[in-house]
C-alpha cells in the first residue's frame, strides 16, 4: 500500500487547530516514524485472522506503541468475530512498517496510517466515509479532571447526541495515573479518541468493534488479547 | 591378660607414687570385652591395692557397682585409672600370673593410654566482635578413642594479636574485625613411644577470624514463591561486612528447603554481595525457612555466619471493595475494580513492602473467545501491589448483548480468583467464587 503518502494526506487533511495540539503534532511525527521503524525480532501467525496479528504486534515490545484499532463491522455485536481471512506468516527482524504493509497485503480491506504517537488500523472503506464516527469531526471538547478514558466518552456523546457511543471491557486497566484536564479544538473523533488512550501510559490500545446495532471502544494499557 | 581357671590364677597390684591420695579405678573386662568388673579406691600414698582375681571370681565378690563376674569366667584383659590426674597419672601397677600346677609365676604390666589429636576448638573460630567464647582442649584417648575435655591442664593461653581477640585463658575475647591465632599448652600422656606413656607438652593452635556479615537495608522475613522475573527479583537480599572484615573473600548461601535456588552475585555499583531466591515450594507455617549466608575472609578458614528466618509466601486469593458504577453514558455498568492480593500461609497482604510492582496479571475466560465483542488486556501489580480490573458494558443506547462468562485472574503465574460475569442489558454483573481466603 502507499503508506508514506496515505500517511501525509490524511494527517493534513485532519490536523487540529488548537496551539498547544499542533505542537504536539509537529513532535509526533518523528514519533511515529521511530515507532514505525522499531524493529520485531519474530513475528509469526499461523492460521490467524488480521486483527489476531494486530494483537500480537500490540503485545511485541516496541517502545512507545500506541495503537488504535478499528475493526471491519459485523452484522451485530453479538456475532463471532470474522475470521473468515486467515492467513500464516513468518517475518525475522522486520520494522513495525513492514509487519502493517503485510498484515493489509494478507487481509486487503484493511489500511493503516498514523497520527502523531498513534498508529491507526482501519477499513478502507472507512477513510472517506463521513457517516462514520471515528471520522465526525469536533469543534471543541473540554475535559475536566477524568480519570480514565472512558470518562472522556462521555462528553464525546453530548456532543454527538445522536451517535452511538458505547466501551465494553473486561479486564485491564485504563486508568490515568492523575486526574487529567484539557481543551481539544478541530480534531476528528479518531484523533480525540488518539489523544485519550495515548495518555494512558507509554504503551496503549484501542479498539473500536462491533456491528450494526452497536460499536464498542475498548482502552486497554499495553497490548490487547484476541483469544480464538 | 589376666586368667583364672583350674591351672593359673592373676594377682594384680595398684599403688600411688604420688605424694597426695587419688582415686584409682580398675577395670576387668571379660565377655570378649563387653562386660566390665569395677573397682574404685581411694590410695594414700604409698599405699598399694591388691587384687587376687581367682578369688573376686569364686567368691563372687561384687564390684563398686554390686555386679560379679560369672563364676565359668576364665580370662579377660584389664585397665588402670587415676581418676584424679587423668592427663598425668601418679598409679603404678604389676601383675602377677601364678602356675598352679607347676609353681611358675610369670610378671607382666598393662599398657598405659595416652592422648593424641590435642585440638583448641571451635578450630578455627569465626565470629563477631565484642563476644566471650569459651575455648574447649580436646583429647582422643588412644585406648578406647573416646574424645576427652581436658580443657582443665591447659595453661599459658594467649593470642597472636591482642587487637583482633584476647585469649587470657579459656575464655577467647573478640575485640574487632581482623584475624589472630589462639593458642594454649597443656602436658598430657602421650601415646609413644609404646607401650609407655611419657608425658609430653601439647600447643594446640586455633586461627580466629573476626568480622560480621549484616543485611544491607530491609530483610524481609518473607520470600515468595514462583518463578516470574518480578518475584524473583523481590526475593532479593544485599549482605554487607562490617568495617575491617577483609574483603575479597567467599560468599555463600543456602535455604533450608533444598528445592530453593540461591544465587550470589556481586554487585559492584553498590559494593555488596546481592542474594536471590528462587523457590517453588509455599511454607507450610509461618517461619518455617532459614535462609543462611556465609562469608569467608581470605585469611580465614572459617566463616561468618548470617541467617534470616522467612517464611515462603504463594499468592492464593484476591479481596476487593464493593466497585460503583461508573458508567455515565446511560445505559450499563461500569466497575473499576481494585484488587488486593493475598498470600498463604500467612494471609497477608502483598503492599509497597513486597517489592512486587509489574509482577503480570494475566486473565482466562470461558467461553473463549469472549462474547459481545470484549477484548481483554493484562495489568501489573503496582508500587503498593494493588491492581485494576476494569469490567464494563457502557453505551449512549441501550444494550443488546447478553452472555455469561467465567473470568480467570492469575498473579504471578497463579490462578487465585475465579468471577462470573453476566452479561445483559443492565451491563455486566459479577460474582465471586473464590478462592476467598
Amino acid at each position: 500500500m502507499n503508506t508514506l503518502a496515505t500517511v501525509t494526506l490524511f494527517c493534513v487533511a485532519l490536523s487540529p487547530l488548537s496551539s498547544g495540539y499542533a505542537q504536539t503534532l509537529q513532535g509526533g511525527s518523528a514519533e511515529a516514524g521511530a515507532r514505525l521503524d522499531q524493529r520485531v525480532e519474530h513475528f509469526e501467525l499461523r492460521d490467524e485472522s488480521f486483527l489476531e496479528g494486530l494483537a500480537k504486534l500490540s503485545m511485541a515490545p516496541v517502545t512507545g506503541l500506541h495503537l488504535g484499532v478499528e475493526e471491519a463491522g459485523r452484522e451485530r455485536l453479538s456475532d463471532p468475530r470474522d475470521r473468515s481471512v486467515r492467513f500464516s506468516l513468518v517475518l525475522e527482524h522486520k520494522q513495525v512498517r513492514e509487519i502493517l504493509d503485510a498484515l493489509c497485503k494478507f487481509d486487503a480491506r484493511y489500511t493503516w496510517s498514523t497520527d502523531e504517537s498513534s498508529i491507526n488500523v482501519y477499513p478502507k472503506e472507512s477513510t472517506n466515509e463521513p457517516s462514520n464516527l471515528l471520522n465526525l469531526q469536533l469543534e471543541k471538547i473540554p475535559l475536566r479532571d477524568i480519570s480514565d478514558a472512558e470518562q472522556a466518552l462521555t462528553p464525546l456523546a453530548k456532543q454527538l447526541p445522536k451517535e452511538q457511543i458505547g466501551y465494553v471491557q473486561i479486564g485491564g486497566d485504563n486508568t490515568y495515573a492523575k486526574p487529567w484536564s484539557i481543551t481539544f479544538e478541530h480534531l476528528t473523533v479518531r484523533q480525540f479518541i488518539n489523544r485519550i488512550a495515548e495518555h494512558m501510559g507509554p504503551q496503549t490500545s484501542w479498539i473500536w468493534q462491533g456491528g450494526k446495532d452497536s460499536k464498542m471502544f475498548t482502552f486497554l494499557k499495553g497490548g490487547f488479547r484476541v483469544p480464538r | 591378660m589376666w586368667h583364672a581357671d583350674t591351672t593359673r590364677n592373676t594377682i594384680i597390684t595398684v599403688g600411688n607414687g604420688g605424694s597426695e591420695p587419688t582415686a584409682s579405678q580398675t577395670l576387668l573386662y571379660y565377655n570378649e570385652g563387653r562386660s566390665q568388673y569395677k573397682i574404685e579406691r581411694v590410695l594414700a600414698p604409698g599405699q598399694q591395692l591388691w587384687l587376687n582375681v581367682g578369688d573376686l571370681i569364686h567368691n563372687q565378690i561384687p564390684d563398686s557397682g554390686g555386679h560379679t563376674i560369672p563364676v565359668d569366667t576364665t580370662m579377660g584383659s584389664y585397665e588402670l585409672r587415676d581418676l584424679d590426674h587423668p592427663l598425668v597419672g601418679e598409679l603404678f601397677e604389676g601383675k602377677l600370673i601364678v602356675d598352679k600346677t607347676y609353681g611358675h609365676a610369670s610378671y607382666g604390666c598393662a599398657t598405659c593410654c595416652g592422648f593424641y589429636d590435642v585440638l583448641l576448638t571451635p578450630d578455627p573460630f569465626a565470629g563477631p566482635p565484642d563476644i566471650n567464647n569459651d575455648d574447649v582442649i580436646d583429647a582422643t584417648e588412644q585406648c578406647g578413642g573416646e574424645i576427652d575435655d581436658v580443657t582443665g591442664g591447659g595453661y599459658d593461653w594467649r593470642s597472636t594479636n591482642a587487637s583482633v581477640a584476647t585469649l587470657p585463658n579459656r575464655t577467647l575475647h573478640t575485640v574487632a574485625a581482623g584475624s589472630a591465632r589462639g593458642s594454649a599448652e597443656i602436658q598430657l600422656e602421650w601415646t609413644h613411644p609404646a607401650p609407655s606413656c611419657p608425658t609430653q607438652t601439647f600447643n594446640p593452635q586455633q586461627p580466629v577470624c573476626v568480622g560480621s556479615l549484616d543485611f544491607s537495608g530491609t530483610a524481609n522475613d518473607f520470600i515468595f514463591v514462583g518463578t516470574d522475573p518480578n518475584i524473583v527479583s523481590a526475593n532479593t537480599y544485599f549482605l554487607a561486612l562490617a568495617s575491617g572484615t577483609p574483603s575479597g573473600g567467599t560468599y555463600t548461601g543456602t535455604s533450608s528447603n533444598p528445592s530453593d535456588t540461591v544465587t550470589l552475585t556481586w554487585e559492584a555499583s553498590l559494593n555488596l554481595e546481592k542474594a536471590t531466591i528462587q523457590t517453588t515450594v509455599q511454607s507450610t507455617q509461618v517461619g518455617d525457612r532459614t535462609l543462611t549466608f556465609t562469608y569467608t575472609p581470605p585469611s580465614c578458614t572459617a566463616a561468618l555466619p548470617l541467617t534470616q528466618t522467612v517464611t515462603a509466601r504463594q499468592f492464593a486469593y484476591l479481596t476487593n471493595p464493593n466497585p460503583s458504577n461508573q458508567c455515565t453514558l446511560g445505559h450499563g455498568t461500569n466497575y473499576s475494580i481494585t484488587y488486593t492480593t493475598y498470600t498463604h500461609p500467612d494471609r497477608n497482604p502483598i503492599n509497597s513492602e513486597s517489592n512486587l510492582s509489574n509482577t503480570p496479571v494475566t486473565e482466562s475466560f470461558n467461553p473463549s473467545p469472549l462474547p459481545c465483542g470484549t477484548d481483554s488486556g493484562n495489568t501489573i501489580l503496582d508500587a503498593n501491589g494493588l491492581f485494576v480490573d476494569d469490567v464494563a458494558q457502557c453505551s449512549s443506547k441501550p444494550l443488546t448483548c447478553s452472555a455469561t462468562v467465567s473470568q480467570y485472574i492469575s498473579v504471578g503465574g497463579y490462578q487465585i480468583r475465579t468471577n462470573t460475569l453476566t452479561f445483559n442489558s443492565n451491563g455486566v454483573s459479577i460474582v465471586n467464587d473464590g478462592p476467598f481466603q
